[in-house]
């Protein structure tokens, strides 16, 4: 999925433009010259130089090749189930972490991995056992050895 | 020295430490068998078990890991003309074509026995090498410092391989990323937007893990369909013959190895680039340029030992200077950041004993490379069969556990998702991640230094140019600005020429 250098180029001025801006509202302590402000107006002048870069190499090819795509799709982009998967892992994450301190850890972890698992085709039987073994080793390594505070939530009453 | 070799002996060799090493090493052997995962996601996934050791054995993990993911990355490139490593990508088709020939042994013998050889040399260079620099960097100041992260940071653009515009924006967008949360200035708190947990600026670890693991992850999924099965072959004969090929090629190995060495330690150039390099000049030079791509083992002896002494080398200005010479070594910067150990000049007087144990880790690392890399080799037929299907849930959710570890909250896991899609998008529309890490990691010593020098200085830029090694640093790197302007210039001339796609997709 690649998008025309030109679009990319426009993006990255865009947010060049309103990172230089916002920085500007930075204090500057009495006396100094240059504060806070000063480094990242310096990288968001550079990014925004590379946007405009992009914009010209875009705008040249253009002229010499007339009707090159705004967007090229990579064969897999071409169908809709690999967008499906990419969408699914954002969401998985999404829900693990907004879930996390409700359900628990291993709730949590399981269903992720369940819900993954059964999209990437793998047998219902062994996405099943993978799940709970998965949730359940990741637990005893994290919580067990290394002492990270998983939360327990809906476990609560069986924390260990 | 000696006596500060000798305390790094004790701490290596301490049960603890070994059995890190040996696991690390079957781990690495794993994961850079397996195509797809790459060896700087697995260091990227070993991180958050790292946090939680102490800095030796941490370190022993990491570089045992990056030496035998190296290594096995050629593996499947050998079986299956897949690399599984970007670094194996350089031979994979030579060892692949000695695969069909019936010669898999030979091709993964001889890139196992390289390796090793190639790690180790490189080591020796590192161990020769460092200490000197060390010395010599003891008398930079902040604007020594400035220059040489500078340096650092445009190699990393000159080297990564995309274009100059959109290398350099990766660069920019990384240091961006690292201005976020409480300025070092005046203490301001900068794009933080009132979320508490960005004052302390964006969380190293979670950010790698996204843009190494999770970005790896989203790849992996959108390249579905079955995989290629290795054949089943008894390998049983990897040593046989494995002589006679290393004494013909003993000074194809010499010079691969030297090569590594000293490309490894170029910021942004890791073990990938050393390969590539070597297996051209190992063709270039060779009796019998004609022979490559046949199932010639010439290539497979120099760049297999090139990629590994890389490793070793990527550590030289890691240790020297606190800029990392690759992203793992960028990962492991993090990581002593953490343990609240700043790598640099000081280390050597000191830590000395921590140098030291990188050094040992490194010859132990590539000396139980061997029985691990023959035993990855004989059970590859049954690696290369994991499905990869199953593996990228559960690598995910370790992802999100590893994350969460390392900010103790869910915060970590947003990081991690964040810069995952942005590393996603950025590599899809074909700009190198290598510079944006590069980029966090430096970030704030760049600014820290750039900051202090303005303030002595009082704003003057000349002051920059004053000291004479900041004056030859700082001209060296205008110098490479101006190659990259001149590059870009070329790359816009020939997109004009109607060749633009071309240029790109040679790119």
């Amino acid at each position: 999925m690649r998008f025309d250098d030109g679009l990319v180029g426009l993006v990255l001025i865009a947010f060049a433009v309103a990172a230089v801006a916002y920085a500007q509202t930075f204090p500057t302590l009495a006396g100094m010259q240059f504060g806070p402000a000063l480094f990242p107006t310096v990288i968001g002048t550079g990014l925004g130089l590379c946007g405009a870069l992009m914009v010209v190499q875009s705008v040249l090819r253009r002229r010499a090749e007339p009707g090159a795509p705004w967007l090229e799709l990579d064969d897999w982009a071409k169908s809709p189930r690999p967008w499906l998967n990419v969408a699914l892992v954002v969401v998985v994450v999404l829900a693990f972490g907004l879930s996390l301190d409700t359900v628990g850890y291993h709730i949590a972890a399981a269903s992720s991995l369940l819900v993954l698992l059964l999209r990437l085709q793998v047998r219902p039987h062994w996405s099943l056992v993978i799940a709970l073994a998965g949730a359940g080793l990741t637990h005893e390594l994290f919580y067990g050895w290394l002492r990270v505070p998983l939360p327990w939530g809906l476990l609560e009453p069986v924390a260990w | 020295m000696l006596d500060a070799f000798f305390g790094a002996l004790a701490l290596v060799f301490d049960l603890e430490v070994i059995t890190v090493i040996i696991a690390a090493a079957l781990y690495g052997a794993f994961v850079g068998a397996v195509p797809g995962l790459t060896a700087t996601m697995s260091v990227a996934l070993l991180v958050p078990v790292t946090f939680f050791m102490d800095p030796v054995p941490a370190i022993a993990a990491i570089v045992t890991t990056t030496a035998t993911a190296i290594f096995a990355g050629d593996i499947p490139g050998a079986l299956l003309r897949i690399p599984g490593t970007p670094a194996s990508a350089a031979y994979a088709n030579e060892a692949y074509t000695m695969t069909r020939k019936g010669e898999a042994e030979l091709a993964l013998g001889t890139s196992l026995v390289t390796a090793v050889i190639g790690g180790l040399i490189g080591t020796l260079v590192l161990m020769a090498v460092a200490p000197e620099l060390a010395r010599f960097a003891v008398r930079f100041s902040s604007y020594e410092y400035f220059w040489i992260a500078c340096l650092g940071l445009t190699c990393a653009v000159l080297i990564s391989g995309g274009t100059v515009a959109k290398s350099a924006a990766s660069l920019l967008i990384g240091l961006f990323i690292a201005t976020i949360g409480i300025d070092v200035a005046v203490g301001y708190p900068r794009y933080t937007f009132g979320v508490v947990e960005l004052l302390d600026g964006v969380s190293f670890i979670p950010a790698m893990i996204g843009m190494f693991a999770v970005s790896e992850i989203l790849r992996n999924v959108t390249r579905g369909g079955p995989r290629e099965l290795p054949p089943r072959r008894p390998m049983t004969q990897v040593l046989a013959g494995l002589g006679r090929v290393l004494s013909r090629y003993r000074w194809n190995v010499l010079r691969g190895s030297s090569l590594g060495a000293v490309v490894g330690a170029l910021p942004g150039a890791g073990a990938d680039i050393a390969a590539w390099i070597s297996y051209t000049l190992a063709k270039r030079f060779s009796k019998t340029p004609e022979k490559f791509g046949t199932g010639h083992p010439e290539g497979i002896a120099e760049a297999g030992a090139s990629n590994n002494a890389a490793v070793a080398g990527a550590w030289t200005p890691a240790l020297c200077f606190g800029i990392p010479g690759d992203t793992v070594t960028a990962i492991a910067i993090g990581i002593l950041y953490l343990k609240g150990l700043q790598p640099g000049p000081l280390v050597f007087t000191q830590q000395p004993d921590l140098v030291y144990a990188v050094f040992v880790a490194f010859l132990v690392a590539n000396i139980v490379l061997l029985p691990i890399g023959l035993l990855a080799i004989r059970t590859s037929s049954y690696v290369l069969r994991v499905p990869t299907n199953m593996l990228m849930p559960v690598i995910l959710v370790f992802c999100m556990v590893g994350a969460f570890a390392m900010t103790n909250s869910v915060f970590g896991i947003w990081i991690m998702l964040a810069l995952g899609v942005l590393a996603f998008l950025m590599e899809e529309n074909g700009f190198p991640v290598a510079p944006a890490i590069l980029a966090i990691v430096l970030g704030p010593m760049i600014e820290d230094n750039f900051m202090v020098s303005m303030l002595k200085s009082q704003g003057d830029l000349l002051g920059f140019f004053e000291r004479p090694i900041a004056a030859v640093l700082g001209t060296v790197t205008l110098l490479v600005w101006a190659a990259l302007v001149a590059r870009y210039v070329t790359e816009a001339r020939r997109s004009g020429a109607s060749q633009g796609k071309a240029a790109v997709d040679a790119s």
